[in-house]
């Protein structure tokens, strides 16, 4: 009993000394973040909403009451902003007397065991944090309550919110005495916490420079989201529940063994921390050569990256010059990595040994990363090992919104890593197989790495092969598929009909059509017209896209252009708040049912006669048109004498009535886009801008409204590939 | 008892303390003498629990000093810049000290405070640099703690205040058993607080003895012979640790207890002897020479 009181009296007294600290804590969570909330929730006026959105206005309302709570209630940068500032905080509050000599020896000649000193700390900086945050979330919940917003932001959501962040701060807590008891004074604590903070993203970063620099290796954004730091697995377990709508058990699990393992490094770090070390840099002074190494070598291979990326530069000789670069970072890291470590700025030249060390070592690994040593760029598993794939053709953008069974907007890749299981290994390795060889062979053409993206873009179409292992490996490519190869685009025909492809990559194919369409903004249009739609013809409309998508022919709509764009809200109501997802999908000549149901629904393809146009101008860019086979001079142009400045394109403008008819057969609205085309399927050099006449402002009928009518007066053409008739070459002046 | 067998400590390539064995018994005020440098406070902050030896082994009362909260009850230590809480007041650090040091007499502390004249609400950070060694000393007597451990803490004391502690060191002694050990780089701060010295110098023990033994065998006599032969027949008995002669009269510091010496001087003629008493500097300078050491380079400036 009088252990456990004196324990309590410890941590009473030891508060006493906290007091900045818990004013602070007080100032953030209990005062500042309520009365923030309050001047948000105060700022949701109802008339402007009912004046703005009519009958949606209660829906809209609670939407924005949602978003605010969620800010400032839910998992959010927010809040771990300030969570991890407070956090850092609390360590150095609780710790920093590591650093000072005279503190040291004041509290560690005092009878309490080590054990205890660190949990009488300990649980001071998690009171401050935890007391004062949830008297600011009741303050909170209180606040919505009295607008009668009660029940927007749920017990169970603030229940989870207040745990996530509450590990959250644990992790960044410890970490930031972790740095403090490996380190002896300030500046190398905050170097610490920077550096244990960052290092498995600088790490990532190199990966993905890496990957960058090579042909054939893909990396998704989330990449560079360290997996081993409490920040990193964090903002991963928040977008795993955006995107599924809750934390798996296994993130769950993941965040709260990487909280515990921070929380062990840093006790034991201040258990076996030599007393002595306050005031120097490094608490165990055996860390110093391994850590100066482990930060100036990846510190100098990014600096060489980075000097790539930056330059934009890519040829070999350039890469004597990076290498040089590197050569110089590195020394220059070493050097001053020791003046920090010996608290002297003389010590900038001690230790050479360590330069060359480092120099060799960071200009081997940059020179095995970009000579891919390992082989990494080609590799792909053993075909039998593998699972399934996922092939994401990277052009054809016909959905732009990929967005989860939960509502949330996703990247393609993150979606179909997500959603897409092709069985057909067979056919997607012969693709990849194939792709490689091609591009191999073409790139070996050409002495210059620049060319090659000249190339890459011009005959290729790049897709994203996402290959699963049975092991649980997941290894992506990113693979150059030639345009003009009979074989690929065989392969391609069969995997992007296939259902499993279908099924994988529209996310509409999958949404749920009990879903509550918006009556915000629901249209269909195109470059000329546009049809309002309702709720239910929006919802009708899903059903018969997903019909069509049932019978989804890749090889046919490849050579179509869509004829117009369905544009549609979702809502997704949880609790008393409503979410709105915008998308939209294009509709193809050979979707039947879209098509049927639009006529049903009074469209019709507009009929455009050269009386439609007041006027129209073709653009020639010269510049823009060159030969694939023949790049290596391009470029060599490009490169060498090319002045950006001057503007060599040339005009014609069609004003009668009788040359713009001429015109009409071989123009092609830019909305029939062929976005599943393969490669080219417009005139790259030539532009076509059509003025619509004023008469046209008037047309249309009760449903379907000219865009020109709704201010929408110049309309965009191309020319398909190698249908430029020759009286527009002539008055362009192109011999 | 503390016990120091065999300790060592260095500080990156500096060796501080090197392989020093010492003990130091109860109820005694142990001086612990050194130049800068010389170790005195890595020696006390090993004891103290707050550094861990390199090699060897340090037991209060036969306990283990690291970590142990036992061991550590029976010792207060004071730094030679002692901490004090940021705004506090005396009665704060008491409050702080009290939960540390569950024997930590309050009412005596208030008491000393008045009897030194240190006002126990005024916030610490305004008071002298002598009155905060004043507080400090304070605080580690009304700890209860057996062993006071002062690192340097006497430097700067008026003589008054010196003279306060002293009696209470006396008091303490007599009542509870307290046992000081002072570490000072100064041996004249010492001289009038100190049953026994340990001297170091350069990380090592020169000398551990007590006051008293080294004044019983140490004796300075001043004398006229009543002859020459006188003299040389004396020398041929006893080998002065120092002699000087100024006309006839010889001063010697000689070793051995005074008998020893009264029976020397007993076989020759004298028409004058007296024996003098030493300074604990005279003892000093005559016992690290004995070791080959000039104390006056090392600790008396």
């Amino acid at each position: 009993m009088t252990s456990k009181n004196s324990f309590l009296a410890s941590i009473r007294e030891d508060n006493k000394r906290k007091l900045w600290l818990w004013l602070t804590a007080v100032f953030m969570f209990v005062v500042f973040a309520p009365l923030l909330f309050l001047v948000l929730i105060a700022g949701v006026d109802e008339q402007t909403y009912i004046m703005s959105y009519g009958s949606m206005a209660h829906d809209m309302l609670l939407q924005a009451v949602a978003g605010i709570c969620e800010v400032m209630l839910g998992v959010n940068v927010f809040r771990l902003f300030f969570g991890g500032i407070f956090a850092i905080l609390a360590a150095y509050s609780g710790f920093y007397w590591l650093d000072d000599k005279i503190r040291v020896d004041f509290y560690v000649s005092m009878p309490e065991k080590k054990n205890r000193r660190f949990l009488v700390s300990i649980l001071d900086g998690i009171l401050m944090y935890v007391i004062p945050s949830f008297i600011g979330i009741l303050l909170s919940h209180g606040i919505l309550s009295a607008f009668g917003y009660a029940g927007a932001f749920s017990a169970a959501d603030t229940c989870h919110s207040f745990f996530m962040c509450l590990l959250f701060f644990i992790g960044i807590y410890f970490l930031g005495i972790l740095a403090i008891s490996l380190t002896g004074n300030v500046f190398a604590s905050v170097c610490a916490i920077a550096v244990i903070g960052l290092y498995e993203f600088i790490l990532r970063g190199i990966w993905v420079g890496y990957a960058e620099f090579q042909r054939y290796m893909y990396h998704m954004e989330s990449d560079l989201i360290p997996s081993f730091s409490p920040w990193g697995s964090f903002i991963r377990a928040v977008m795993e529940e955006q995107v599924k709508g809750s934390v798996s058990a296994s993130s769950y699990i993941k965040l709260i063994i990487l909280t515990l393992v921070v929380v062990i490094a840093a006790y034991f770090a201040y258990i076996y921390r030599p007393m002595e070390s306050a005031g120097k840099t490094l608490a165990f002074k055996k860390m110093s050569t391994p850590l100066k190494l482990l930060l100036a070598i990846p510190a100098a291979v990014v600096i060489g990256l980075a000097t790539i990326i930056v330059s934009d530069s890519n040829n070999s000789r350039f890469q004597v010059v990076v290498i040089f670069v590197v050569i110089i970072s590195a020394v220059i890291i070493c050097a001053i990595i020791e003046a920090i470590f010996e608290l002297d700025v003389k010590a900038v030249l001690a230790k050479k040994l360590h330069w060359i060390i480092t120099a060799v070592a960071a200009v081997a690994i940059f020179c095995m990363l970009r000579a891919d040593v390992f082989g990494l760029d080609r590799y792909v598993p053993d075909k039998d090992s593998v699972e399934s794939v996922a092939f994401i053709p990277s052009n054809f953008l016909d959905t732009y919104m990929f967005i989860s069974k939960n509502m949330s907007y996703m990247n393609a890749d993150e979606y179909c890593l997500e959603n897409m299981f092709i069985t057909d290994v067979d056919s997607v390795y012969e693709l990849i197989d194939l792709s490689i060889k091609s591009y191999d062979e073409d790139c070996s053409k050409f002495d210059q790495e620049d060319v090659e993206r000249y190339i890459r873009y011009g005959k290729y179409d790049d897709a994203v092969v996402i290959i699963r292992t049975k092991s649980g490996r997941v290894i992506f490519k990113n693979i150059p598929v030639p345009i003009n190869n009979d074989r690929a685009h065989e392969i391609e025909d069969k995997l992007l009909s296939s259902e499993e492809f279908v099924n994988g990559y529209f996310s509409l194919k999958n949404q749920d059509l009990d879903l509550e369409i918006s009556d915000d903004w629901n249209e269909f249009s195109n470059s000329f017209t546009t049809l309002a739609l309702k709720t239910d013809e929006v919802k009708k409309m899903l059903e018969c896209y997903k019909k069509d998508l049932d019978n989804f022919d890749y090889e046919k709509i490849s050579n179509e252009g869509s004829i117009g764009t369905i544009y549609f809200s979702l809502n997704k109501r949880t609790g008393v708040t409503t979410y709105m997802r915008s998308n939209y999908f294009s509709i193809y000549p050979s979707m039947t049912n879209c098509v049927e149901y639009l006529a049903e629904l009074g469209y019709e393809a507009p009929k455009i006669t050269a009386k439609d146009f007041a006027s129209v101008t073709i653009t020639y860019y010269p510049d823009s048109e060159y030969d694939y086979d023949d790049i290596e001079s391009y470029y060599s142009k490009m490169t060498a004498d090319y002045d950006y400045s001057s503007d060599n394109s040339k005009n014609a403008i069609y004003v009668g009535e009788e040359d713009i008819e001429k015109l009409l057969p071989y123009m092609e609205m830019s909305d029939y886009s062929y976005k599943w085309g393969k490669g080219d399927i417009f005139e790259p050099a030539y532009t076509i801008e059509a003025e619509v006449s004023t008469a046209k402002l008037f047309e249309g009928n009760s449903r379907v409204m000219t865009n020109a009518a709704r201010g929408t007066t110049i309309v965009y053409y191309y020319f398909k590939k190698g249908q430029v008739p020759d009286f527009v070459n002539k008055d362009l002046g192109i011999e | 008892m503390i016990r120091i067998e065999n300790i060592s400590k260095s500080f990156d390539d500096i060796k501080a303390v090197d392989d020093i064995t010492v003990d130091i018994g109860e109820q005694i005020v142990f001086g612990l003498l050194g130049t800068n440098g010389a170790g005195k406070s890595t020696l006390l902050r090993m004891v103290s629990g707050i550094l861990k030896p390199d090699s060897g082994n340090i037991t209060v009362d036969e306990m283990g000093v690291l970590d142990n909260e036992e061991a550590k009850k029976n010792m207060f230590f004071i730094s030679d810049s002692p901490y004090f809480f940021a705004n506090s007041n005396p009665i704060d650090m008491m409050t702080y000290l009290s939960i540390q040091y569950p024997q930590f007499d309050k009412d005596k502390f208030r008491d000393y405070l008045k009897t030194f004249n240190l006002p126990e609400k005024r916030k610490i950070g305004t008071y002298s640099k002598g009155m905060k060694r004043q507080l400090a000393l304070l605080l580690g007597i009304c700890s209860n703690a057996k062993y006071l451990l002062c690192d340097e803490s006497f430097d700067g004391l008026d003589p008054v205040m010196r003279q306060g502690i002293k009696s209470i060191f006396a008091k303490e002694m007599d009542e509870r058993g307290l046992t000081p050990v002072i570490a000072s780089h100064n041996l004249r701060e010492l001289e009038d607080i100190c049953d026994h010295v340990g001297l170091l110098h350069k990380g090592g023990v020169l000398l551990s003895k007590d006051l008293e033994d080294m004044k019983l065998n140490i004796q300075r006599v001043q004398c006229v012979y009543s002859s020459e032969e006188d003299e040389s027949k004396l020398l041929q008995m006893v080998e002065p640790v120092k002699a000087e002669k100024m006309g006839s009269l010889c001063t010697y510091t000689l070793r051995g207890t005074r008998e020893d010496v009264e029976n020397a001087f007993a076989c020759v003629n004298t028409i004058f002897f007296e024996t003098l008493p030493l300074s604990l500097e005279e003892i000093f300078i005559s016992e690290t020479e004995v070791v080959g050491y000039d104390i006056k380079k090392l600790i008396l400036g």
